[in-house]
């Protein structure tokens, strides 16, 4: 669906490549990616956990955005379409 | 009785057990000429004069059958007399010894002949005779094959290689762990930014440069060809992988220093390259050949971070604004600005002083290298400590209390499937944090999508409802 496709490009406008926005943490990425969950995480392991995360963040946050005001418009239409259906049908 | 189908076995007796090689036929039975430039039988006279040895030298591989590391590299020299064999087999016997040497006092774990880690890939001599050959304290190697049958055996196996008339007492074999060859080549075309994550995989190795330049040893030939990749599984410990020097035969001992040396030119330290050109009158003295073994680590340290495209293509490539024919890498200045060059991000900058830093002159620089102390652990540690410098302007050092700007927990969440599925293959480094770059571009658009479509039927849906419902209470109800 095109839509689908529109919403990847944004986020990808909005987040960055992940190459470019992880590239700076060097080697504690590839710490990050050999940590066993299970056990402690140290402060790189930490950093980068969150920094994934926040990344995810930003998508989860644009997707809303976009999904809002997508509903809100459908809605809209849909509430106007419906209320005149009935008055007619009544 | 000779058995015509019997392999050609390797038996090396250790203390920590005994791995028996299966050696495999050569794939190519073409043969190299290699000089080489060792001491004298130890008795002889004139101990500090090197006598020159030529053999002629093929190569295949072997699977261990018994205990330890699975596959071998072998190399087999052919030498012209008795007398040249046994004094080339003194020399690769010492050799082995400094390299066992260097292996067995690593920092942390100590390295075994069978068993990792190891800053050099260890070698055992085999001889061509069948008798048996003892690495003092060490392994004991000898040819699985009854003495009678040695010459049928060796000739069966590599017949038109050793000619007829080839004494089994003048060939020697080597046999070293085979390890994976890298190719060098920059993960990412053109990525601004270096590929810090493969730094640390040079420890061991720089531990052992310095083991081996204490005993007055040099490897001499440390180029990408020759610096390969491991993996190991230390005890209660995740797997580790490192990279470890291989083709060891060039090494020598720093003091006589040899007239010349067995090197590949391109990689060459300045002073040697001067003494080659004929630029400066030789021979070399001992401290040249511990600063091209470091000149070789610093290179190869660029080639993990930069691609080994860039550092022979603009460092070692002539500088054509030196009119002395110098390069690149010959210049601490020129290397600071090739560097800043490929890594404009100036928060890099700690990281690119310390890495141009021993290209110069002065103290840091070749006063340093030309020294028999120990110099690359440090250094590495110095490399190691500068990129936490530069990552740390990027990144808050403490996660603060109160987390800021938190991420909605399906993000959270989100975090372990993108390891989870970045690890469901085993791969190298390199690969896994590529694949994991792709990996979270895929997991963004996910929740991108899931969290838009949620939205749109929370808004959509509950508009609609609330439409209908003033409709009805409108027209319907209201009536
Ligand atoms: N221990 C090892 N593990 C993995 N590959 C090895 C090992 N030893 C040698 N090789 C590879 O096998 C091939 C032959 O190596 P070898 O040392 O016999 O000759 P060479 O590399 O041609 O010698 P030189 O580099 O001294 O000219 C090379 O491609 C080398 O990289
Ligand atoms: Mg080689």
């Amino acid at each position: 669906m095109i839509w689908e496709e529109m919403l990847r490009r944004r986020v990808e406008e909005r987040c960055g490549d992940p190459g470019e926005a992880f590239a700076p943490y060097g080697y504690r990425f590839g710490k990050w990616l050999d940590a066993d969950p299970a056990t402690r995480a140290d402060r790189d392991v930490v950093q980068v956990r969150d920094a994934v995360a926040g990344y995810l963040g930003g998508a989860v946050r644009e997707g809303r955005l976009v999904g809002t005001v997508v509903g809100v418009g459908l809605g809209t239409a849909g509430a106007l379409i419906v209320f005149l259906l009935v008055w007619a049908v009544a | 009785m000779a058995d015509d189908d019997a392999p050609l076995m390797i038996d090396l007796a250790g203390p920590q057990g005994r791995a028996l090689l299966r050696v495999r036929p050569p794939e190519s039975l073409l043969s190299k000429p290699v000089e080489f430039e060792v001491p004298p039988l130890s008795g002889n006279a004139a101990a500090d004069q090197l006598v020159a040895i030529s053999t002629q030298v093929i190569f295949t591989t072997a699977a261990n059958e018994r205990d330890g590391w699975l596959e071998w590299h072998v190399k087999i020299y052919r030498c012209a007399t008795v007398g040249d064999a046994d004094t080339l087999r003194q020399h690769l016997h010492r050799q082995a010894g400094a390299l066992q040497h260097v292996n067995n006092f690593l920092p942390g774990q100590r390295g075994m002949a069978f068993k990792p880690p190891w800053a050099v890939v260890p070698v055992q001599v085999v001889r061509g005779d069948g008798r048996p050959e003892e690495l003092a304290g060490a392994v004991t190697t000898r040819l699985g094959v009854p003495s009678d049958q040695i010459v049928a055996q060796l000739r069966r196996h590599l017949p038109p290689w050793l000619g007829d008339k080839t004494q089994p007492d003048c060939v020697l074999l080597a046999v070293s762990p085979r390890i994976d060859p890298m190719n060098w080549e920059a993960d990412h075309h053109g990525d601004p930014h270096p590929a810090t994550e493969n730094l640390s995989m040079f420890e061991t190795l720089a531990a052992g440069l310095d083991l081996l330049h204490q005993q007055e040893w040099a490897h001499c030939d440390i180029k990408p060809d020759n610096v390969c990749r491991y993996t190991y599984f230390p005890e209660n410990l995740p797997p580790m992988s490192e990279y470890a020097l291989i083709d060891t035969d060039a090494a020598t001992r720093t003091t006589p220093p040899p007239r010349a040396l067995r090197s590949s030119e391109l990689y060459d330290y300045r002073a040697l390259r001067d003494l080659r050109l004929g630029r400066v009158a030789g021979p070399p003295r001992a401290g040249h050949l511990y600063a091209q073994d470091r000149f070789g680590l610093m290179l190869m340290v660029l080639c993990a971070l930069a691609g080994r495209e860039w550092v022979e293509q603009l460092a070692l490539a002539p500088d054509a604004t030196d009119p002395a024919g110098g390069r690149i890498a010959d210049d601490e200045e020129k290397m600071l600005r090739a560097l800043a060059a490929l890594w404009p991000d100036p928060r890099w900058e700690p990281l690119v002083r310390a890495l141009a830093e021993p290209f110069g002159t002065g103290p840091g620089g070749s006063l340093a290298l030309e020294r028999q102390d120990p110099w690359a652990a440090e250094w590495l540690q110095r490399l190691v400590r500068a990129e936490a410098e530069c990552t740390e302007v990027r990144t808050p050092v403490e996660p603060s209390p109160v987390r800021t700007p938190e991420a909605p927990p399906v993000a959270v969440r989100a975090v372990d499937r993108v390891r989870q599925e970045t690890r469901a293959h085993p791969a190298g480094k390199p690969q896994l944090v590529r694949r994991a770059y792709e990996v979270i571009d895929e997991v963004a658009g996910d929740l991108a999508e899931s969290q838009a479509r949620l939205a749109m039927w929370l808004w959509g849906g509950g508009l609609t409802g609330a439409g209908l419902l003033i409709a009805l209470n409108a027209f319907v109800i209201g009536r």
